[in-house]
């Protein structure tokens, strides 16, 4: 919960446009403050910022508070506030426009890392292994087809998922 | 009718019972399938580090699919959000595709976007139809009490997906009265089954685990059906741990849709691979004995 005083002073204005700018975040200027974001939120119990307060952050311009909040990864991405938002403000994509953010100032959780991390090196969020291909085979379901990682991997090496990537 | 198969990450991985059932229960319905040579992860969970990452991989899934001629058919509601919502992207947003074209020329591929992307309930449901699947049931589940869970990337946000009604859906409840069984009101029905969550902070992600099962106990569910593998996932197979957790028992068997319809047009449970679901799915061979 963000209940002490902020500093006005601190805010970064061009926030908001900026996040604006991006594809995932270009509906928050939208947003009016009504709460129903969060009064459908699975997780708005749990989040040390419900997302009508994400809102508002962003449109003040907190981005530093944003960007180091634990609430943008604790969000499940089940887009009920972009469902119900009456100014359709898509607030589950905006948390990903600030997930990318927090990425690009190097702030981003170990798991989600090493989701990126294996889907680089294995084209698929879930090696299969070959324990579970006996099983297949046993089953008599065909072999999975395999992936073309390299393909994948030149593909990746043109967004962020580069910079996590230590040869 | 045939349909080109994208299996995506989590089915091969972890969930092979899922995939047979699948395939038998396509069979027998006259589906045939063939799998996407060279998928790859849809680009769903990459979004989170870079959404643009989440287009090359899904145009690259869907440009493999292109010239196979033949709609795609999903069986992960995940892999049905990103594939569609890209697809809608690329069309509004020229300078986009334009740079996922030359990105994927480089690599001998063409996105062209012909490729209708179709969820396996959308197959069953407005493909084969209700009635004709209705037809060949052999089994009814009647007395059988469903916790219908949906899952939520098919159902929102409803306006990229139009798959269903977003605060109403019906497609998932009719198929599976269909088989005989009931689909009970249970107020959480809606909510996330917490798997994005589980990557950043597992006891988080499990807390909704916690909330749905106890609700679906509550409702008086003898089972949950759910339609995504990272529901059945999050349900399934982490029911136990979720349990030790949380200090509960809730016993409640979680049948993947094509299960639990395999069962119904007479396939055997090994067919269907019910043996190796996590959680005893008992309560249902029972239902199959005394029927």
């Amino acid at each position: 919960m963000v209940e002490e005083a902020v500093e006005a002073s601190k805010f970064d204005v061009d926030f908001k446009f900026s996040l604006a700018g991006t594809r995932e975040g270009k509906t928050i200027l939208r947003c009016f403050q009504c709460g129903i974001c969060t009064s459908g939120c699975p997780h708005s119990d749990i989040l040390d910022i419900k997302p009508h307060q994400m809102a508002k952050m962003a449109l003040l311009g907190m981005k530093e508070e944003l960007i180091s909040c634990e609430a943008i990864w604790v969000c499940s991405s089940c887009f009920m506030c972009s469902e119900r938002c009456p100014q359709g403000v898509d607030l589950g994509s905006v948390v990903f426009a600030l997930r990318n953010i927090a990425v690009d100032e190097g702030r981003i959780p170990e798991g989600i890392k090493s989701v990126g991390i294996g889907v680089f090196n294995t084209g698929r969020l879930v090696r299969v292994t070959s324990l579970r291909e006996r099983e297949r085979a046993a089953l008599g379901l065909p072999e999975t087809p395999p992936v073309d990682v390299e393909t994948i991997q030149r593909l990746l090496r043109e967004t962020r998922i580069d910079d996590l990537i230590v040869e | 009718m045939e349909y080109t198969y994208f299996m995506g990450c989590q089915i091969p991985a972890r969930l092979n019972n899922c995939d047979l059932s699948i395939r038998n229960a396509a069979e027998t319905l006259g589906i045939e399938m063939s799998d996407l040579e060279g998928a790859g992860c849809c680009g769903y969970p990459l979004r989170s580090l870079d959404s643009k990452a989440t287009v090359l991989m899904a145009s690259r899934n869907i440009a493999l699919a292109d010239k196979m001629h033949r709609d795609v058919m999903v069986v992960c509601n995940s892999c049905y959000s990103t594939l569609t919502e890209v697809k809608n992207l690329l069309k509004e947003e020229p300078k986009l595709l334009e740079e996922a074209n030359e990105a994927l020329g480089r690599e001998g591929l063409h996105y062209e976007g012909t490729t209708r992307i179709k969820h396996i309930l959308q197959v069953l449901y407005h493909n084969c139809g209700i009635n004709k699947i209705d037809a060949q049931i052999k089994r009814r589940f009647e007395g059988l009490n469903v916790a219908v869970h949906y899952g939520c990337h098919i159902l929102r946000p409803s306006e990229n997906l139009s798959f269903d009604d977003p605060e109403i859906p019906h497609i998932l409840d009719e198929l599976v009265e269909m088989t005989g069984a009931k689909s009970v009101y249970w107020p959480l029905k809606l909510w996330c089954c917490g798997a994005t969550t589980l990557p950043f902070d597992e006891k988080l992600g499990m807390k909704l685990i916690d909330m749905k099962l106890k609700d679906a106990r509550n409702a008086g569910a003898h089972c949950m059906v759910t339609t995504c593998p990272s529901c059945q996932i999050s349900f399934d197979i982490l029911q136990p741990r979720t349990a030790r957790i949380h200090g509960e028992q809730y016993n409640i068997p979680v049948l993947y849709y094509p299960q639990l319809l395999g069962l119904a047009l007479g396939l055997s449970p090994k067919e269907v691979g019910l043996g190796m679901n996590r959680v005893s799915a008992e309560p249902i061979l029972q239902f199959l004995r005394e029927t």
